[in-house]
């Protein structure tokens, strides 16, 4: 698994952030896109917007042509809880990548936030079959 | 048209109030169908999917019945958008787990898309639902549970994804099924919580065996009723024809009758026995009434067009005559027959001024002898029918100078003028008629006096026998005598008189 920091772990002022594009590794299976929970604020709960959007374009043809938001998500602030009754670390969605041997795929992002908070926007890239 | 499958997709996320990803649909009659699981304590509710911005429809929700921590949604939408655009599920809160994922078919009924759901939940090594379905149709299901051994859909099902949180050991997927009238959808797990839906899909235009016999039954009535409607069609459009065109077969005997008169009346028989044969042919084939309905209306126009063509033709034939007789000698005598004969037939004044103006072109090919003659002959003739009113009165002139003229060859002319003068007179009661034809007699001699002088003069000496002939003793002298008619209507001038 690699793993591809975007935008490192600190806090961030409310805007917009793009990252990319990233070459994808052949034998690629599968991205999953990390947001990191550290000092998010108590708003955005439910019912009210959401203070993070994430996503990721994909390009099968070197940049050429994108597919658009090929995987992302959105989180409220505050904490998570599991069922376990632990605070959720990370707010993550993560994609199958599709032509494992095609040299040319590659990886854009936004990283956009609502709110000012503290958080490191990543990629893991996996390899093989996971199922 | 049958349901294909046509694509995939799906996500794995954690501690996300919103899922969102590409899903490319191609074809047409799509339809999108949504399994969006979660995992949580309390697992959200599904607050709305969406795909390219558009709302689709919620088929299911279920939460299992155990643990009561997975809850499996299905949503739909018929005519999606193609080409790759995103489909966003919304949480009414973030799960520890979210998997989601979606199918798209085409082929699909857009309007009754889906037939009756199922769902279920619960602890056990196989999650099942069955469904109510047809031939034809497609079974597809979702569903989200914990199976850390992994999961493996039914045998007789297809995949369209699987999805597996491996740190939470949270499973998800989506298969389809052949539709049958009974179909139980299956997957396999490792004896854990599960929640899970599913839902028939129905064919465009009903399943592929009813759609077959819809088909052919629709096909059957389609064609029957196109060909009654395209034979009522020419029907109407034939007898709308045949009305429209078409005239009373009392018509056709008519017109048929027309022609055979003209047939027998022209001169020119070749045209008419042309148009004769025609309407015979067309009488005799009567299944085709259009082309005898416009051979009709034809042969009417051109009835009524040759009435006057008749006439002309006839006088025409009698000129035509007319010219060849007066090449000869006694060609003056035919004339007058001639003219006689259409003064005779021909009641318009129009067409016999036409004949005798014909007859004058003739003159110039007549000796100077013919002309004379012939000019003589025609101003008394044209004389005599401007002033005569009565075709009695025109007649009997015409045949006083025919007689004239047929005697003119010989030395005894004046005598027979003066007898048909005097035969005139006789027949003629009217006064003025008379004195028309007296001085139309009176214009032939003063005419031919100059003939006579020089053609004739020999013969017209003192011992001729026309000289003989006109003497005091002669009938003529002792009938114009000072009290007769004549000769108070002659007057002082006259040449008649001298």
């Amino acid at each position: 698994m690699d793993k591809i920091v975007a935008y490192e772990s600190k806090d961030y002022s409310i805007g917009s952030r793009t990252f990319g594009p990233f070459q994808v590794p052949l034998k690629c299976t599968r991205a999953k896109l990390i947001a990191s929970r550290e000092n998010w604020p108590e708003k955005g709960r439910e019912g009210k917007a959401p203070i993070i959007h994430v996503k990721i374009d994909l390009s099968l043809d070197g940049g050429k042509a994108w597919i658009d938001t090929y995987v992302g998500f959105t989180a409220y602030g505050g904490e998570v809880r599991k069922v376990d009754n632990t605070v959720s670390p990370a707010s993550t969605v993560a994609r199958a990548l599709p032509e494992p041997d095609n040299p040319n795929r590659m990886i854009r992002g936004i990283f956009e936030n609502a709110e000012n908070l503290k958080s490191e926007i990543s990629l893991e890239l996996e390899y093989g079959n996971r199922i | 048209m049958a349901i294909a499958f046509d694509a995939s997709s799906s996500i794995e996320a954690e501690s996300d109030a919103s899922v969102e990803w590409a899903h490319t649909c191609t074809g047409s009659d799509l339809i999108l169908v949504v399994s969006a699981g979660c995992y949580a304590s309390t697992p959200p509710a599904v607050s709305g999917v969406t795909y390219n911005a558009a709302a689709m429809t919620s088929i299911w929700s279920v939460v299992d019945t155990d643990s009561g921590d997975f809850r499996s949604t299905g949503w739909y939408k018929t005519g999606p958008s193609t080409g790759a655009n995103t489909i966003s599920v919304t949480f009414a809160s973030a799960p520890d787990v979210a998997i989601c994922g979606a199918m798209s078919f085409t082929g699909v009924d857009q309007s009754t898309p889906i037939g009756t759901e199922d769902t279920a939940g619960g602890d056990s090594v196989e999650a099942s639902i069955d469904l109510s379905s047809a031939s034809g149709e497609v079974c597809v299901d979702g569903l989200m549970c914990q199976g850390c051994a992994g999961i493996a859909k039914g045998a007789s099902q297809t995949l369209g994804w699987e999805e597996e949180d491996g740190g939470w050991c949270i499973n998800g997927g989506q298969s389809y099924v052949a539709g049958a009238a009974s179909v139980t959808m299956t997957w396999t797990i490792d004896n854990a919580d599960w929640a899970y839906g599913g839902v028939p899909i129905k064919p465009a235009g009903g399943g592929e065996t009813e759609s077959l016999a819809a088909s052919i039954a629709a096909l059957s009535s389609v064609s029957a009723t196109m060909h009654a409607e395209l034979a009522l069609g020419a029907n109407i459009a034939g007898v709308s024809v045949v009305n429209a065109q078409m005239v009373r077969t009392r018509s056709l005997g008519a017109a048929v009758g027309a022609v055979s008169a003209l047939t027998s009346s022209l001169g020119r028989k070749r045209p008419i026995a042309a148009t004769i044969n025609a309407v015979s042919s067309i009488v005799a084939a009567p299944g085709r009434r259009r082309p005898v309905a416009a051979t009709i209306s034809a042969v009417s126009s051109i009835t009524a067009s040759l009435r006057g063509i008749i006439k002309m033709a006839a006088s025409i034939d009698a000129v035509s005559s007319i010219t060849t007789a007066l090449k000869r000698t006694r060609g003056l005598s035919a004339i007058i027959n001639a003219v006689s004969s259409i003064s005779g037939s021909v009641i318009a004044k129009r067409a016999l001024q036409a004949t005798v103006s014909a007859v004058s072109s003739v003159t110039a090919d007549l000796s100077i002898l013919g002309k004379i003659m012939l000019q003589a002959t025609i101003n008394a003739v044209s004389s005599v029918t401007s002033s005569l009113s009565r075709t009695r009165g025109l007649s009997a002139v015409i045949n006083a100078v025919a007689s004239i003229s047929g005697s003119m060859i010989v030395k005894r002319a004046f005598q027979a003028a003066v007898n048909a003068v005097s035969a005139v007179s006789a027949a003629i009661t009217r006064r003025r008629p008379l004195q028309a034809v007296i001085q139309a007699v009176s214009s032939i001699i003063a005419s031919l006096s100059e003939y006579i002088a020089t053609a004739f003069g020999e013969l017209i000496d003192e011992t001729s026998t026309i000289t003989m002939l006109i003497d005091e003793s002669s009938t003529i002298t002792l009938s114009i005598d000072d009290d007769s008619t004549i000769t108070k209507l002659i007057d002082e001038e006259s040449p008649l008189n001298e």
